[in-house]
């Protein structure tokens, strides 16, 4: 059987080559207006029925057998151009497409073709960076990660927070690539916003399965993010003004329209608004003199590019974000016996992410395309308190100085380079192969300590982990093949090895995706793939923490895997609306949980220890209906799923070794995310959002335990009710679902032209009717009086946290 | 007017990250209560369990009610031993049998109104000889020893310094026999007694630092708290299965020295050693009940370990070795 199947590949893979009188037509898509290039634009050839689509680089190329052709280009929300002429030789024809204005639905000619009804490729959503910019959200802060959230298939954590969960995996199992560099932490101010500024991207696409061989590493997920490259005609810039930060867009050309930049930044200002009130109230502590304190956060992108020729670009991307907590206090003293004392507490706070990447696009002939990349990407946490002490004596006259400074430092830092190949022997095979290598330095944690008095250093301590090397190394091959016109196929392979601490893992991976065309509006999908993960983040289980540690496998901690096959149905309404439903079964191997009663603290030492290994499985159904053209854009989302978990190996069990839900089971999902232009001055956006609510543990009863001889309890005896301690009797774990949650969020936004640009408000409001959703339950013991007795008493009740209730935002963009 | 603004925004921005708490009703499905039985069962004592029942988390009762009217027989090694064993007060049961090394313990509950529930554990071996080494440290810096004393030459008694006290730690390893046979499981039991005249005082403080107790590093190096990992000092023989093993633990003393002439307090101290054997229902009980962390926000909820068939709670054996007692 395997060798008739090795037969099938060989024929399948040597019929790319056996076309002949064939010519190359390749080039590059680009946008009219500004330059940008169009990634997955459509080549379609009408007279042959043959296509592509043009890679990330907006690089495409069709070959074709000699003759005469129709090309037609395509892109959603732009016109169609038409290039029609007799195919003699390799050609190379760049094109230009300019946005379509009329956004009737007859100037619609398709969407996404690698995505859509026509694509091999499944569990995929495009989502335009324009949609994500109407989405209204917490404080008028657009978010990336908090649009994905809204999709099919993904479940948002806890309230407000911009982490995710894709088909029943962990926060941990998403790989987020910006300009297809990995960012291990991509969130700010504690998981409310994420780090990506939304005036600097181009386009996101979230992979939930069916992953094609050239993404690997995580379980879940692939969240591909392309930055802007700049605009190559014109100077255009963006400024926003909002309710806790501003922000600045600048692009255009340097010198002349072969090289471009972007430079998009952003900052927090809660700290100057609120430095007022903070030094108010900490004035009002006896002997404080001089006090500030704050938090903030900002990031900033840069993109630079240069066209050498159209076969050689160059792009140098940089990313660089930090959140930051600081404060400085002064206070003094004095007393008789120990004259003026003055202390000086500073503390400073810093963590974040740091990128570069520069990447060579060179087109080795019409049919070859190599981008080659170097990166280097980064996330750290720094900790320092520092005190300082002066004690001046009057009586006899003396000076005493001192200091102690605490400092702790963790993070990881990739160094990577990645060869990736474009082949397109013939419009049957659309072939991509590359190797990439990172060199992986895991920081797991230091502390170090240094106390000086006078001129004495007295102490100085290093505590912790060294630092942990690892090299990862991956080759993969996938072709994109149309068996025929109706059946087409992703075919590929993605093995990957992984060396750390004297430990050798590797992992060869299958991945398949098939569409069946039934017409040019239905098909059929369906997809496998396997993964493999390397490294788990250790973090506690309510919030995201800056303390929140990346580690790599180990001896014991075995790599996690999973393997997951979905089938789906899509259609294409009028061209004007993409249905689908598709359902998957994914089950995943070597995942961790923390031990009952553990949890992280920011050090990763003896983190083995804490953790229990076991598996577990997701199935579920979605519903998607997306509409992404028109003056009425959006889309309507379900899902129904369920993912348990099962530990029970032996020394490795959790709830008895019986299966639980996990931490973010939940049954249903539903999302509308809907925004209407109603004139080139005025459109309306709306979410609604409705989820079952997530699960928790609770002991629902409590029952005496005895006091156990040989400890200071039993002197009483070991069965003493007036001594003996009271424990949770908890039936499972997460044997508690939360209340559902729903909330609904409007934003309005009122452009007008000006002389120079177009200025607009944006007026918007999160959680618009006010629903206190669950953030956490807790029991709290409170006083109530009953007015038929007149009595007040204690009394036990169940109290529910809620983060967030409506939230009016407002900001002021200009965009010139 | 700026200043207006500025306090407007704070004001905005103080309501916004203030979060919101309300009172919720229960909205799960009310469990029935548990019906609890606890016996902890040794050899030479006679069998005695406590029966009760659980109550609801956001009852405000502060007590447990006992459960007086339950027959519970006893059988020994599958046998009948006590048809129905002696009620007392506060669900307390108890009956004449001693169980001795070897025995296969277990219980038969009838409760009116109430499913039966039975439970069962073995009385394991004890450990076989063993003997202790220790080493002393001085750990501290010499401290006064300050008292109220009466001058010699008499009048008013007056505050001062008698002597000096110095902390030291004494490291002991306790080398025992692991039966090869069997999965042991043990608990080593330590504490201090400090006799001042007829007043006796007991202390359970030890640092047990050795690998096998699982505590972390940092649970080593102080004397054991609530978010200890191991409070009850409960560890398998999984690392030294039919080996003999040196188990290494540490308890922390003061030394004191008196300056001539004063009058030393008429005390003395002794540390007591003994090593218990236990069965693995009570190493599971103990280990989990031990995971349980008061006031830990960010900790997993705990499950602890439950043998009850149609209940809660545990019925365990153990059995002590012969008692070591050094001086101090």
């Amino acid at each position: 059987m395997k060798k008739i199947n090795l037969i099938c590949l060989l024929s399948l893979f040597l019929s790319a080559f056996s076309y002949s009188q064939n010519y190359t037509i390749s080039g590059h898509i680009t946008d009219l207006k500004n330059g940008e290039t169009v990634i997955n634009a459509s080549i379609f050839d009408s007279n042959l029925k043959k296509g592509c689509v043009s890679n990330s680089y907006g690089f495409y190329s069709l070959t074709l057998p000699k003759g005469a052709v129709n090309l037609l280009y395509s892109y959603v929300g732009y016109r169609q151009q038409a290039k029609a002429f007799k195919l003699q030789k390799d050609t190379v024809i760049n094109i230009q497409l300019s946005e379509s204005y009329e956004l009737s639905e007859v100037t619609v000619v398709a969407s996404r073709k690698d995505l859509g009804v026509k694509g091999s490729q499944m569990s995929a959503i495009d989502l335009p960076i324009a949609q994500i910019k109407s989405i209204p959200t917490l404080f008028g802060e657009t978010d990336v990660l908090k649009a994905i959230q809204l999709l099919p298939g993904v479940k948002a954590g806890t309230e407000g927070q911009a982490g995710f969960y894709v088909r029943g995996g962990g926060p941990d199992e998403n790989l987020i690539l910006l300009d297809d560099v990995p960012l291990y932490n991509v969130n700010h101010m504690f998981g409310f916003f994420s780090v990506f500024n939304a005036d600097a991207i181009k386009d996101v696409v979230l992979y939930k399965g069916s992953f094609p061989a050239r993404f690997g590493g995580r379980l879940s997920s692939i969240v591909d993010i392309s930055m802007n490259d700049g605009n190559n005609k014109t100077y255009h810039g963006n400024v926003t003004v909002g309710l806790i930060s501003s922000k600045i867009n600048l692009e255009g050309p340097i010198f002349n329209d072969k090289t471009t930049f972007n430079i998009s930044a952003r900052r927090t200002y809660l700290d100057i608004i609120a430095q007022p009130l903070i030094q108010s109230t900490l004035s009002k502590q006896p002997g404080m003199e001089k006090t500030y304190a704050g938090y903030y956060f900002y990031d900033l992108n840069a993109k630079i590019s240069h066209k050498f020729s159209d076969n050689d670009r160059l792009y140098l991307s940089f990313f660089s974000g930090n959140d930051v907590i600081y404060s400085n206090i002064q206070q003094s003293s004095t007393s008789s016996s120990t004259g003026t004392e003055k202390t000086w507490l500073k503390m400073n706070w810093n963590w974040g992410n740091f990128l570069t990447a520069l990447r060579w696009n060179h087109v080795i002939s019409g049919k070859l395309f190599m981008n080659a990349t170097a990166y280097y990407t980064r996330y750290n946490f720094l900790m320092d308190i520092g005190v300082d002490n002066e004690t001046v004596v009057t009586n006899p006259p003396s000076t005493t100085n001192s200091n102690m400074k605490l400092g702790f430092h963790s993070g990881i830092d990739d160094y990577a380079a990645k060869l990736d190949f474009s082949y397109a022997p013939n419009p049957a095979h659309d072939i991509k192969f590359g190797l990439n290598y990172t060199y992986h330095t895991f920081r797991p944690g230091v502390t170090a300590a240094q106390t000086i008095t006078g001129i004495t250093q007295a102490m100085d301590t290093t505590i912790g982990d060294k630092d942990i090397s690892s090299h990862e190394a991956v080759a993969y091959f996938e072709d994109n093949v149309s068996i025929t016109d109706a059946l087409k196929a992703n075919i590929g392979l993605h093995y990957s090895t992984f060396n750390v601490q004297g430990q050798f893992y590797q992992s060869l991976e299958p991945r398949l995706s098939m569409r069946y065309l039934i017409n040019d509006k239905l098909s059929l999908k369906a997809g496998y793939a396997s993964m493999s993960q390397y490294i788990h983040l250790l973090s506690n289980s309510n919030i995201d923490l800056p303390t929140d540690l990346w580690v790599p496998v180990t001896k014991r901690i075995q790599p996690m895997h999973s393997q997951q096959a979905s089938v789906g149905v899509f259609y294409n309404l009028l061209n004007l609306l993409d249905l689908s439903v598709e359902g998957y079964y994914k089950n995943m191997d070597n995942l961790i949980e923390y031990k009952d009663g553990s949890s992280f603290f920011g050090s990763s030492t003896g983190w083995e220890d804490k953790v229990n290994v076991g598996r577990g499985w997701a199935y579920g159904i979605e519903f998607l209906a997306q509409k992404t053209v028109g003056k009425t854009t959006g889309w309507i989302g379900y899902t129904w799923s369920k993912t348990d978990r099962l530990f029970d190996r032996p020394g490795q069990q959790l709830n008895n070794g019986l299966v639980f839900p996990a931490k973010y089971d939940r049954t249903h999902d539903f999302s509308l995310v809907i925004s209407h232009k109603f004139s080139d001055r005025f459109d309306l956006a709306a979410t609604w959002v409705y989820s079952t609510g997530n699960s928790a543990t609770l002991a629902l009863q409590n029952y005496q335990g005895p006091n156990i001889p040989g400890t200071s309890g039993a002197s009483s005896g070991i069965y003493n009710v007036l001594s003996q301690p009271s424990l949770p009797y908890i039936s499972a774990r997460n044997n508690y679902r939360y209340q559902p949650t729903h909330r609904l969020d409007v934003g309005a936004n009122f452009h007008k032209k000006l002389k120079h640009g177009t200025r607009t408000w944006n007026v918007s409001a999160y959680n618009a009717y006010n629903q206190l959703n669950p953030f956490l339950t807790t029991i709290k013991t409170n006083s109530v009086y009953d007015a038929n007795t007149g009595v007040t008493s204690q009394v036990k009740q169940l109290v529910q946290i809620s983060l967030f209730p409506i939230i009016p935002s407002v900001s002021y963009s200009y965009k010139f | 007017m700026t200043l207006n603004k500025t306090s407007i925004l704070i004001l905005l921005l103080v309501l916004i990250f203030s979060s919101c708490q309300k009172v919720i009703e229960f909205s799960g499905s009310i469990t029935d209560p548990q019906m609890v039985v606890n016996c902890l069962l040794t050899p030479d004592s006679v069998v005695s369990a406590q029966v009760s029942q659980s109550r609801f988390f956001l009852s405000n009762s502060a007590t447990f009610e006992s459960i007086d009217n339950a027959n519970v027989s006893l059988y020994v090694n599958g046998l009948l031993k006590d048809n129905s064993l002696t009620g007392k007060a506060n669900g307390l049961y108890a009956g004449a049998y001693k169980p001795v090394v070897g025995d296969s313990i277990s219980l038969k509950v009838k409760i009116p109104g109430q499913n039966d529930i039975t439970c069962g554990t073995t009385i394991p071996h004890p450990v076989g000889p063993f003997w202790i080494n220790s080493n002393l440290e001085l750990t501290g810096i010499n401290t006064p020893i300050v008292a109220v004393v009466t001058p010699k030459t008499g009048g008013d008694p007056v505050t001062d310094t008698i002597g000096t006290s110095v902390g030291r730690r004494l490291f002991l390893s306790l080398t025992f026999k692991d039966n090869p046979d069997v999965t042991n499981y043990y608990r080593l039991v330590v504490y201090t007694k400090t006799y001042s005249g007829t007043k006796v005082t007991t202390d359970y403080t030890f640092y047990f630092d050795d690998i096998v107790s699982g505590n972390s590093t940092s649970d080593a190096v102080g004397p054991p708290t609530s978010l200890s990992s191991n409070k009850f000092n409960v560890f398998s023989d999984e690392l030294f299965n039919g080996k003999q093993y040196s188990l290494k633990f540490s308890v922390d003393d003061n030394f004191n020295s008196y300056f001539p002439g004063q009058s030393r307090p008429q005390s003395s101290k002794s540390l007591f050693v003994n090593l218990q054997s236990i069965s693995k229902s009570y190493y599971l009980y103990l280990q989990t009940r031990s995971n349980i962390k008061t006031n830990s926000f960010f900790a997993e909820p705990v499950q602890v370990y439950s043998n009850i068939n149609g209940g809660v709670g545990i019925i365990g054996g153990y059995t002590s070795s012969n008692t070591a007692r050094i001086n101090l």
